[in-house]
């Protein structure tokens, strides 16, 4: 079953297209990377979704509700963390998620233990000070706790790690990937450690229009070529030639003894390498096998 | 419920209420001594300047009246300048991204912005009434609480229907500056209608302030207000419906 299901969604602002028929689905339960760099559409699209914003064009249906007709009844069952979560100051983080409860009419008797848990998993448990006073760490967790009070079906969350310290990055994907199963994270970012860190599925943004949407390891299987680095103790131009005749090798790219090869397949460069060297008796001094990193992979996408 | 009692909760947090009870209050306390002092503070100053101006025994009407002068235009700029943040503010930080994503009404927002403004003011309306008129029976002869509360009716009603435009401008706006600037706009036009013709002077909101001053002195009875209060309330309904219907089209 889809949490969310998106149809040529578009959102134009005069002439400039900021989201281009957009058609998206995100499995019930999945942890989604929404990736994209700055200006590619990742927040226009969740504020479509959230009802913050009015599509142009197409529509999308979250836990089967029509954003365009039942955005009243999605709010019940969504969790909404903006990029930068402004509350209000003079509220301290207990005072604002019994505001946030008010809102969802949570009864008393499951009120308190429920703010607690959530406080404790924000880590603001202690924090007695007003809001006005946090820093963007707190405030973005404080974020995801208020997201969180009314047991979402789906949680929105725009760049819920940017303009955060190292720790507490850390912290805040530890929250998010403590949300367990039940929850749909539906998540921007252009931090592609975070969707590697996190995610099952992605997709690519790019200028409004998608790219790619994969799963994780799928992506990672397409899209990764492992690159052998190679170095001699002398010019291995006999064994390039060789190497460029082999349909599984993509690319051969030599700078003086050090060799970088590009394989389509892993395992047969693994295995058939060392048996080239060894028949050109070449003097092996390095051999290493690199995986690309999500990033390459985003890079190479976007130049494409 | 949920957002209108946090709009009732900032009311008392950020000290809105303390500071336009102390508005109220100071004109309460002020006036009934203001009126009853007059004569000596305008003969005092008549004698150093050698002419002799003969000031009429104040009573009770001149307490009143210079508490309801004090208020029309102390207390018109202390409700446009604590409404026009009302939405606009609020847009511009934020803080509304997080509200309305919930299952908050945009329809909701407003009403209950104009709910707890109307208790802020109303209440610190009712509160400096009361002191005034305590303290002016207290200084002077004679009672007159009925024409007293008629004419601060007329003033609350007025103020609600001031708190309706400038939250009509604060919700369609973004900027606190066009919302400010416009209802100023807004109360001018109000203002001047009754001097343009007849017709105005009969049906205009404006005409409130004009009969209140007049029912102190007993020159209008209540009943003429009858027309501007109907008015007054078709304003307030259509202006919030109308705030509403543009609050819902916009993005925040």
């Amino acid at each position: 079953m889809n949490a969310i299901e998106i149809k040529n969604l578009t959102k134009k602002f005069g002439d400039l297209t900021a989201l281009d028929h957009l058609n998206l689905t995100v499995k019930t339960g999945s942890v989604f990377g929404f990736l994209g760099p700055n200006g590619a559409g990742k927040t226009t699209t969740q504020r479509l979704l959230v009802g913050l914003a009015k599509p142009t064009e197409g529509t999308a249906k979250i836990l089967d509700c029509d954003i365009k007709i039942q955005m009243n009844i999605i709010h019940k069952h969504i969790g909404f963390l903006p990029d930068v979560p402004v509350f209000y100051g003079w509220m301290t983080a207990r005072e604002y998620l019994n505001f946030v409860a008010d809102i969802f009419k949570i009864s008393s008797e499951k009120r308190k233990k429920k703010i607690d848990y959530l406080l404790e998993i924000a880590n603001l448990k202690e924090v007695k000070t007003k809001i006005g006073g946090y820093s963007q760490g707190m405030k973005k967790r404080l974020g995801i706790a208020q997201a969180l009070i009314n047991d979402p079906g789906v949680i929105f969350m725009d760049e819920p790690t940017s303009g955060l310290d190292p720790i507490g990055r850390k912290e805040v994907l530890e929250m998010m990937a403590s949300l367990g199963e039940k929850i749909t994270v539906f998540f921007s970012t252009h931090i592609l450690n975070d969707v590697e860190r996190i995610c099952d599925s992605v997709a690519i943004l790019h200028k409004g229009s998608l790219i790619m949407e994969e799963g994780l390891e799928t992506l990672k299987g397409k899209y990764s070529r492992p690159i052998f680095t190679l170095e001699f103790d002398e010019e291995p131009d006999e064994l390039v030639k060789n190497l460029e005749s082999l349909p599984w090798i993509e690319s051969v790219e030599k700078n003086n003894k050090i060799l970088k090869v590009v394989s389509k397949d892993l395992k047969k460069g693994e295995r058939e390498f060392p048996c080239m060297i060894s028949n050109l008796t070449l003097p092996l001094k390095k051999f290493q096998v690199e995986e690309p990193s999500l990033e390459d992979i985003f890079i190479k996408m976007i130049e494409n | 419920m949920g957002f209108l009692k946090k709009e009732l909760l900032d009311i008392f947090v950020t000290y809105k209420i303390w500071v336009v009870l102390a508005v109220f209050l100071f004109f309460a306390l002020m006036s009934p001594p203001v009126a009853k002092l007059a004569p000596e503070i305008v003969g005092s100053l008549s004698k150093t300047q050698g002419i002799t101006i003969e000031i009429p025994t104040p009573t009770i009407i001149d307490s009143f009246a210079q508490y309801f002068k004090n208020l029309s235009q102390i207390g018109i700029l202390a409700v446009i300048l604590l409404s026009i943040g009302l939405v606009a503010g609020e847009k511009t930080k934020g803080t509304l991204q997080l509200v309305v994503t919930k299952p908050v009404s945009r329809a909701n927002v407003v009403i209950s912005k104009f709910l707890a403004q109307t208790f802020l003011f109303t209440g610190s309306m009712v509160v400096g009434a009361a002191i005034c008129y305590l303290y002016t029976i207290s200084l002077f002869e004679g009672k007159m609480l009925a024409k007293f509360l008629q004419a601060n009716l007329l003033y609350i009603i007025f103020y609600i229907l001031l708190i309706t435009i400038t939250l009509f401008f604060s919700t369609i706006f973004r900027s606190q500056i066009a919302a400010a600037g416009l209802s100023v706009v807004g109360l001018t036009i109000l203002t001047i209608l009754p001097g343009l013709h007849e017709v105005f002077a009969k049906y205009s909101s404006a005409s409130l302030l004009n009969i209140a001053n007049k029912i102190i002195y007993g020159k209008a009875s209540f009943s003429e207000a009858t027309w501007p209060i109907i008015v007054s309330i078709i304003l307030i309904i259509s202006l919030l419906a109308l705030g509403i219907f543009i609050f819902n089209r916009q993005e925040l």
